[in-house]
């Protein structure tokens, strides 16, 4: 293990309305704060699910990398240096998915820099009440570590089969007239977020106890569900009160954003020195859920 | 460490539709013969009942048919189709949960990390790059990449809106559905092994080809700026990026000697103008051995150059041993190279 997060950002303007605005504009103050060349990312990973006008091609992490001008014409750049985009879609667990690539790649020194991206909103851009999510953006950028004690130190993944799989999300092709590119529905199974709790309780909590990680310093950045899920699955997992981060009352469920969001929080609440120790523990439709431990650099 | 194909499995729907029965059904013929340009006579189209998932889960199963892998022996499973139906004749085009979940349950894959990938038709070759990489740093042992993509339905919505010779939407007139898997490994040596491969997305041309609802009629759309998408300039990244690859790295095209090279089948004019593109700027001929079923299946999208390979493989136009250059092409704009070695790959 040993990629590190380098540098976050976010995007909470409320008069923004695109995923992709949003991602951009998170991304750019996330390569700022790392004083880097964007022109070294090679690996850009979107994660957001839910697209503006409901757009399925391209990856709409090309459309970021657009806005984000990072090496967007190989000859005319002439320069050697290349990118690729993609979009991962993993519920509210696809970015701990990016970050276990990322992790990958990093180690290997298959790329210097990863930026991944998340943000989602409803294709209308009218942000309608039965949308649960939250319209922000959130970048995070990561980088290599040479000290294999700091940055990811494990991932893990599990899911259930749930009745209606919990939560699903989906435009009726067969029923959306002309009106297509503003379409949603978003069905939620009767006992989706307490299943979902219980199964990403248990995913973190056995992947502590078998890597034997000392819950007593442990923050948590998680899903935030609603209101209440945090702090609860804190407790299952069996972390102090105060280990928990609260999103949702300042920002509601970010859903693909919430671990960029979370860290970014965490910095400018300076939580993140180094050998600070955060679990991230994801939980999503189908159901899944993961967990990634991570050590301040 | 390298790693390899270690099995591939399509999947085809029963039903075909003839271009020439595509193209009489529009409402406004075109003044060209779209199956003389683009050499696609038929296209296979799903059933009522079928969907990206099942055309997925099909594929998926044939090739675990024949692979030595079982279902509990995958790693991570990656699903990385342009389409999202689900519901068989519904049509729900699903974003949440990702179609990995039930792909895995329905093929008895609970223990396997999963994800979807959505990048245009290079999808699947999104899902072979991730498991290349990750193989090769040791974080995983194989995994099943799969597309399942029911792509006809922008046909039928541009058989309703095409009205003019240079319309965005004729690209919707060539494609056909299909499913595809394959499976990535570690290769045990370089007689059956993915030698290289790189891609890379070039977002200056990002916004040339899009796909979304049609804001015209009921129906899913692509909307596709010809003319600079398929403008010399943009073909010949591609061989330009393997140059610069190549002159990193000390080789030249001409020593690696393919037997073969596998395009995107997006029309037979437009396979034969990206070999000749790309011989300019290599200055050497390419393999004259230019795999294609686009008479026979038209663009099935992310799953065409393994439609593709699975009839090569199948008909015996790749030998044991065959080295094949394989060269990635979708919207965004995205290209690239892969060179492969087939021995073992049984189909």
């Amino acid at each position: 293990m040993g990629a590190i997060i380098l540098a976050t950002g976010i995007s909470t303007d409320k008069s923004v309305k695109s995923s992709i605005d949003h991602a951009a504009i998170a991304a750019k103050q996330c390569i700022a704060n790392a004083k880097i060349k964007a022109e070294d990312i090679t690996l850009i990973i979107n994660n957001g699910n839910f697209r503006d006008s409901n757009i399925v091609e391209p990856a709409i992490a090309l459309l970021i990398q657009k806005q984000l001008g990072i090496n967007l014409d190989f000859i005319k750049a002439n320069n050697g240096k290349d990118a690729f985009g993609l979009d991962l879609m993993n519920g509210g667990i696809g970015a701990l998915n990016a970050m276990k690539i990322a992790d990958a790649f990093l180690q290997s020194d298959f790329t210097r820099y990863v930026l991944i991206v998340g943000g989602d909103s409803h294709p209308s851009n009218n942000n309608p009440a039965d949308f649960p999510y939250t319209t922000v953006g959130s970048a995070i950028l990561l980088g290599k570590n040479a000290d294999p004690k700091r940055g990811f130190q494990g991932f893990d993944f599990k899911s259930e089969e749930f009745a209606g799989q919990g939560r699903l999300a989906y435009f009726e092709a067969k029923n959306m007239g002309a009106d297509g590119r503003n379409r949603l529905t978003v069905k939620s199974a009767p006992g989706y977020i307490p299943a979902a709790l219980k199964l990403a309780a248990n995913t973190a909590r056995s992947f502590v106890e078998a890597h034997k990680i000392p819950t007593a310093k442990l923050t948590l950045i998680s899903s935030q569900l609603d209101a209440a899920f945090a702090k609860g699955l804190g407790k299952e997992i069996g972390l102090p009160s105060a280990a928990a981060m609260d999103l949702f009352s300042q920002f509601g469920d970010t859903h693909s954003s919430t671990f960029g969001v979370g860290y970014h929080q965490l910095q400018k609440q300076g939580l993140t020195k180094p050998g600070s120790q955060i679990l991230f523990v994801g939980a999503a439709a189908g159901l899944d859920s993961g967990v990634a431990h991570y050590v301040s650099s | 460490m390298k790693t390899r194909f270690e099995s591939l499995g399509i999947y085809l729907p029963e039903g075909v539709t003839l271009m020439k029965d595509r193209v009489g059904a529009m409402e406004v013929p075109p003044p060209f013969d779209l199956e003389a340009i683009t050499g696609i006579q038929q296209v296979h189209t799903a059933s009522k009942d079928e969907d990206s998932f099942t055309l997925a889960l099909a594929a998926a199963k044939d090739c675990l048919s024949r692979s030595r892998y079982k279902p509990e022996d995958i790693d991570v499973i990656i699903i990385g189709s342009i389409t999202r139906f689900t519901g068989g004749a519904l049509r729900n085009f699903t974003f949440e949960p990702p179609l990995s979940h039930s792909i895995k349950y329905a093929l008895g894959a609970p223990q396997a990390m999963h994800f979807d990938v959505s990048n245009a038709c290079a999808g699947m070759f999104t899902g072979v790059f991730l498991l290349d990489r990750m193989i090769r740093a040791g974080t995983v042992r194989n995994g099943l990449v799969i597309s399942g993509d029911f792509i006809t339905p922008i046909a039928e919505t541009a058989i309703r809106e095409i009205v003019g010779a240079t319309d965005p939407q004729f690209g919707s007139m060539t494609v056909g559905d299909s499913g595809a898997a394959v499976i990535i490994d570690k290769a045990v040596d370089d007689e059956d092994c993915i030698d290289y491969y790189e891609i890379m997305s070039c977002a200056e041309y990002s916004q040339l080809c899009l796909g979304m609802p049609s804001d015209k009629s009921e129906g899913m759309a692509l909307y596709t700026i010809n003319a600079e998408m398929h403008k010399k300039d943009r073909i010949q990244l591609w061989p330009r990026f393997q140059l610069a690859y190549y002159q990193k790295n000390g080789r030249h095209i001409t020593t690696e000697k393919f037997d073969h090279i596998l395009h995107h089948q997006v029309g037979s004019r437009a396979i034969s103008n990206a070999s000749k593109y790309g011989s300019e700027i290599f200055e050497a001929e390419l393999p004259k051995s230019s795999l294609s079923v686009v008479e026979h299946c038209g663009n099935t999208a992310t799953t065409a150059h393994f439609v593709t390979l699975y009839h090569a493989l199948k008909d015996k136009t790749v030998k044991k041993g065959d080295k094949v250059l394989i060269v990635p092409a979708a919207s965004g704009l995205i290209t690239g190279f892969l060179s492969a070695t087939f021995s073992n790959l049984k189909v």
